[in-house]
């Protein structure tokens, strides 16, 4: 499709807790704005939002008769959005909320229904990738409902459409991305980086003057903490032949840790005082409770002058002056519990604790230590080992070590996320970084709409790629993968041959790039179904393709691999492995048999791993 | 009545946002602020709830499908009026429990009582308004200064009251700064909930169903 016919960049965040949705015209370089979101506000009323709360509410019978209607919903089976979180919350085995973080979890097989999680409602539940399929399909409703009302007829194959992913998301995750987006009927989407996307926003808004403020060899911490995860980048600028580039060198792991854990923290901590004088809280007044510690957390760390913020809680019935219960939220409280619980002081050597149960519920993989500052400084350490392992750097950047530790000390900081719309919360993770190098200056890019900068951005790189022009962040593939193979080596009892990994994607490899795994013949008999176990790392960005790693210990497993190869019964055939990373940004990896050309792709074996 | 309650909001409004006050005076002031339209929204409550009364007493027996065709009901503009009217109500409700604030008798009860529960009140009804509305005063200036109104100024904006001449322009004191929303996002209206003899559901009995 010639490229002039594109007319709109379309930025789709599918967010774990909020979506948003957002429009850039492709002849203009007017800034990329976000679309409304039309949703049921309450049981009564259809409103519109800037974001859509993930959520979906399955409703009964008797309710689907009541609730308003989307007029372009056709399933009238479940209610999206602001509705379904506020009233879902209290009946939890009809609602489905975080299914994103479904996707990249390696012991729940995505295809299955399992959600609502744990909810006895068998026959309604959905899979996760239905459930994104759900929020897919609804923003694409909702986006052509929007155009029509203007006057303007929306044509996909005008659009290039932009989804954004977690930078921490691995390759499984991603794939299963782009096949609810095109289930959903969005077509093929390009797949951009969450954190890349808000680093688009800001070149987007400071298009005139961004050179200025970065200059070659700065390096630029996204920091991102939205409701329900935390995810952290860096992006490297360099120089060639004058001109800056930009380079994303490293991601974090995907932490499920987010603003939504300091409400809860301060709930927990008002709950007991509220409780001492009179009966326990009910589910509803809790969420109430919740409700009421993020607006109380929201205007005490906005307005520093204020000592505390009161809070009421009503009884269940009718009565409010019979049953309501008060408590104040102090300055102290959010001082204890959001700054020092989750952002103190700690220093480069920090490590996150792991989760030390031995058995652990199977569910959602909720970080173990809540400590967002550990997790940042293990990140600016792992990063160094990753650029360490032998990264190829257009310039020179900041390498530093303290007391032994070496790590990268980031120039510049851009926040993204709710709870940096707070100055003070901004200042305390600046001051934290700052403190692993006082000697060095430490920046702040300005972001001023945290919580809808990752749409922006994605519509706004869409626009970047549609018109072949402007700024783009070299990237690649954020991890590097390896096949698990067992070591050539002499028998010997009681030793278990040990696994080792061979890089069959290095950390990096460009969009629209395919590389073949040299020197190395798999003899697969047709026929039969052929399993491999599959790894990635996030620090070694030095291995090449073809690099053994000694143990896959040093590695983290992912969804394991299975290829077919069809052809007549019990015959041996050679093959080779190569892999493609597309220009949408999905990895395949195929078998090829050099002599018939023939290739057979290889599939994630999303079953579930018996461990 | 949609006239009414506008009136209504405007008092709610002016009475909920902005209250300056000493800690220790502010259940007080709530309380008494809310006062006016308190006596006027009740007596419309028992408006209402007489037409309500009679749905309650058929609450045993299974009840029957409220199912009015919607392009029937669309096609009357009074009705939707009224629906969007309880709807701006049932929202109130809903987050800021205004209906249980009005509707419950206070007098038994003391000020700290009454003054948590205002909280409740203004903390909800603040987040409503702030979906549907984007309020702002009206005069920029302080209250208590002087204002000269030239000929041709809005007559919409300024109430002018003591000796006013037959022509502008007009030399004052701001006695209140007056309000004025730049916003008006409210829902859309949904006729599901209209029952028969023009009974709505401003918000519904709750019931906890346990866990067979």
């Amino acid at each position: 499709m010639p490229e002039s016919q594109i007319k709109y960049s379309i930025g789709i965040d599918l967010g774990t807790s909020n979506s948003a949705l957002a429009i850039a015209e492709v002849d203009s370089l007017a800034p990329a704005y976000n679309i409304d979101i039309t949703q049921l506000t309450s049981r009564q009323g259809v409103g519109k939002a800037a974001t859509l709360p993930s959520c979906i509410y399955l409703a009964t019978e008797e309710e689907q008769k009541h609730l308003p209607q989307i007029q372009w919903q056709e399933e009238q089976s479940y209610r999206v959005g602001l509705f379904a979180r506020e009233h879902g919350a209290e009946v939890p085995e009809r609602l489905v909320s975080s299914a994103k973080s479904w996707l990249c979890n390696p012991h729940n097989d995505p295809y299955q229904p399992i959600l609502p999680w744990q909810s006895p409602l068998e026959e309604r539940k959905l899979s996760p990738l239905e459930a994104q399929k759900v929020f897919l399909t609804y923003l694409r409703h909702n986006l052509e409902h929007h155009m029509q009302q203007q006057g303007k007829e929306l044509d996909l194959r005008e659009c290039q459409v932009t989804l954004t992913v977690p930078a921490s998301f691995d390759e499984v995750a991603r794939l299963l991305t782009a096949e609810a987006a095109e289930s959903a009927g969005w077509g093929e989407v390009t797949l951009l980086e969450e954190q890349q996307a808000a680093f688009y926003h800001w070149l987007g808004t400071n298009a005139e003057t961004w050179r200025e403020q970065v200059r070659a060899g700065d390096v630029i911490l996204v920091c991102d903490i939205g409701g329900g995860t935390a995810d952290f980048s860096l992006i490297a600028v360099t120089e060639k032949e004058g001109n800056l580039h930009l380079e994303r060198i490293s991601v974090g792991d995907h932490l499920l840790l987010g603003g939504d854990n300091m409400d809860l923290a301060l709930a927990y901590t008002l709950k007991a005082e509220l409780e001492q004088n009179g009966k326990e809280l009910d589910t509803a007044q809790f969420l109430a409770l919740i409700h009421a510690c993020r607006q109380g957390k929201e205007t005490l760390l906005n307005d520093t002058e204020l000592a505390s913020y009161p809070i009421s809680i009503a009884g269940r019935g009718a009565s409010l002056f019979a049953r309501s219960r008060s408590v104040q939220l102090l300055r102290a409280h959010v001082e204890q519990v959001v700054m020092d619980g989750f952002l103190p002081q700690c220093g480069i050597d920090a490590v996150p604790e792991k989760n030390s149960a031995g058995l652990q519920e199977v569910g959602l993989n909720y970080t173990a230590d809540p400590v967002i500052s550990k997790h940042l400084a293990h990140f600016l350490v792992n990063s160094r080992r990753n650029v360490d392992s032998g990264m190829a750097l257009g310039a020179d950047i900041n390498l530093h070590h303290s007391h032994g530790t070496d790590f990268i000390f980031p120039t510049a900081i851009l926040f993204n996320g709710g709870i940096f719309k707070a100055d003070v919360v901004r200042q305390r993770v600046m001051d934290l970084i700052k403190s692993f190098n006082p000697a060095q200056p430490l920046r702040q890019l300005n972001n001023e709409t945290p919580d809808l900068a990752v749409a922006r951005g994605g519509a706004a790189y869409g626009r970047t790629v549609a018109r072949k022009e402007g700024i783009r962040i070299k990237a690649g593939t954020a991890r590097s993968y390896y096949l698990g193979l067992q070591s050539a080596m002499p028998a010997v009892p009681g030793l278990k041959p040990r696994l080792k990994g061979v890089c069959i994607v290095p950390q990096g490899m460009e969009e629209g790039t395919e590389l073949l795994l040299e020197g190395r013949e798999f003899g697969l008999m047709t026929g039969q179904a052929a399993e491999f176990r599959f790894f990635s790392s996030a620090t070694r960005a030095g291995d090449e393709m073809g690099t053994e790693v000694d143990s896959v210990e040093e590695l983290e497993e992912s969804a394991r691999l299975e290829v077919t190869l069809e052809g007549e019964e019990q015959q041996r055939l050679p093959v080779q492995l190569l892999s493609r990373f597309t220009e949408l940004g999905t990895l395949e990896l195929w078998m090829k048999h050099q002599l018939s050309a023939k290739h057979w792709k290889i599939e994630f074996n999303l079953r579930g791993q018996e461990q | 009545m949609a006239i009414f309650l506008t009136l209504l909001t405007v008092g709610i409004v002016s009475t909920l946002f902005y209250t300056p006050v000493p800690e220790e005076l502010v259940p007080k002031l709530e309380w008494a602020a809310l006062g006016v339209p308190l006596a006027l929204l009740l007596w419309q409550m028992i408006e209402l709830s007489r037409k309500g009364a009679k749905k309650q007493q058929q609450e045993e027996a299974p009840a029957p499908s409220p199912q009015p065709s919607a392009a029937a009901v669309e096609q009357d503009p009074q009705k939707l009026q009224d629906a969007a009217v309880i709807q701006f109500l049932a929202r109130l409700q809903d987050k800021g429990r205004l209906i249980d604030f009005i509707m419950d008798d206070m007098t038994p009860y003391g000020d700290e009582q009454v003054g948590a529960a205002a909280r409740i009140v203004h903390q909800g009804c603040q987040e409503v308004l702030d979906d549907f509305f984007k309020i702002a005063p009206l005069h920029d200036g302080a209250e208590e200064e002087s204002i000269t109104l030239a000929p041709g100024y809005d007559s919409a904006s300024y109430r002018l009251v003591g000796s006013v001449a037959e022509q502008p322009p007009y030399t004052g004191v701001v006695l209140h700064r007056g309000w004025i929303t730049h916003k008006v996002n409210l829902p859309r209206v949904s006729v599901a909930d209209l029952l028969e003899d023009d009974a709505y559901v401003i918000a519904p009995a709750e019931v906890e169903i346990e866990s067979a």
